[in-house]
């Protein structure tokens, strides 16, 4: 496998990947986009740029998936939360019920237990 | 806000602006918001350092941030953000199609507008043909011209077909004003070819010109036999399929039309 394929395909796995985990990283809570990126940047592979995160923050909230309100912080400037809305948690949820299946029919496939439904 | 050093505080300003750059011709991110994000990232990453910060260790925050070019995908830019983009980081034989067609295509419309002399058009045309096979070199070097073929074709058509016409049909020319100019008039002052009217002139003069291109393309089909090489590099990237076997068609071509010539010349008395 030729290494710009491998870096393509990691690229457009990732694109995804990388909404998904930041509606779960804010899930149930509000953050601001450095505590994000401090979350995600643990996850191998996931976060190449940590400036990527930001532009997908503003989309999604374009989106209406996540709100923000800016609240004064004890360590400095105002900080700008983040929190999911109503939209974005049923959004999220049919996201992780699709990875869900995505994954386990992988895992499946990688074991070689997977099976033709239609016989 | 944590304390930068002079050096520091320039590099966050150049840095930001390219933050403002990339973002500008995004329709589907509030640049202002990630503005904000990346402000408070910095500060963050920044928290706990001596101050003043210096140079080496704010690069080192947005080094991880990385290059902003990036953090958009080129499908939610609009067209001419990514025109642009890919002009500042496409690979260098893209760049010079870019550059080639943009030559091609500002050149035309100022010149159309500004009812430029012909010397500029011959300047743009020579221009946008020379970045265009630079651009067939550079490609040449990877195997294969891909898409940019869109591009650089308008560059190289007009020349080209300015040099196969000089090439096949210019002796013509040539031959036309021989006839018209010394064989129609030393035909007219034979005893016997009567006052000569306008469909003899004609008949001459085509003939004569007929008779110049049938050997001018014997001449070069001699020459092409020897070195075929000559028109696929005259004329890449679109002769690559000349071979020797066309040099012997030109050749047999510029035969039949001398043996069609000298046999109106025959027909017509012409000694």
């Amino acid at each position: 496998m030729s290494t710009d394929f491998f870096e393509n395909w990691t690229t457009q796995l990732r694109k995804g990947l990388l909404e998904l985990c930041i509606l779960n990283a804010i899930r149930g809570e509000r953050l601001y986009g450095y505590d994000i990126v401090r979350r995600l940047r643990g996850i191998e592979g996931l976060v190449i740029s940590e400036g990527t995160i930001y532009p997908i923050l503003s989309r999604l909230k374009r989106e209406g998936l996540l709100r923000t309100s800016i609240e004064e912080s004890p360590e400095g400037p105002p900080r700008k939360y983040y929190r999911l809305t109503g939209r974005g948690e049923e959004f999220l949820s049919e996201m992780n019920s699709y990875w869900n299946a995505v994954k386990s029919g992988t895992d499946e496939t990688r074991r070689g237990t997977g099976h033709d439904q239609t016989q | 806000m944590t304390k930068l050093s002079d050096e520091a505080q320039a590099k966050l300003q150049e840095y930001l602006d390219e933050v403002r750059s990339a973002l500008r011709g995004c329709l589907t991110v509030d640049a202002d918001d990630v503005e904000h994000d990346v402000m408070e990232h910095i500060e963050g990453e920044l928290q706990g350092m001596q101050e003043p910060v210096s140079r080496g260790e704010l690069e080192a925050v947005l080094s991880r941030l990385g290059s902003p070019d990036q953090w958009v995908p080129e499908e939610e830019l609009t067209w001419w953000r990514r025109t642009v983009r890919r002009l500042r980081t496409g690979p260098e034989d893209y760049r010079l199609a870019y550059i080639s067609f943009g030559v091609l295509s500002i050149g035309m419309l100022l010149g159309t507008l500004m009812r430029g002399p012909a010397s500029y058009f011959f300047v743009v045309f020579l221009g946008s043909f020379c970045l265009s096979r630079a651009a067939v070199s550079a490609a040449g070097s990877r195997g294969k011209l891909g898409p940019q073929k869109w591009l650089i074709c308008p560059g190289l058509v007009p020349v080209y077909l300015y040099l196969a016409y000089f090439l096949l049909l210019f002796p013509m020319g040539l031959g036309g004003a021989l006839g018209d100019n010394v064989i129609w008039p030393w035909y007219r002052s034979l005893p016997r070819s009567g006052t000569g009217h306008r469909l003899g002139e004609v008949i001459v003069n085509l003939s004569v010109a007929t008779c110049a291109l049938g050997l001018w393309l014997i001449a070069l089909g001699i020459v092409l036999w020897r070195w075929p090489k000559l028109i696929v590099v005259l004329f890449r990237p679109f002769a690559n399929w000349f071979s020797r076997k066309w040099a012997k068609w030109m050749m047999l071509s510029g035969f039949v039309l001398v043996v069609a010539t000298v046999a109106v010349f025959v027909l017509f008395g012409i000694p």
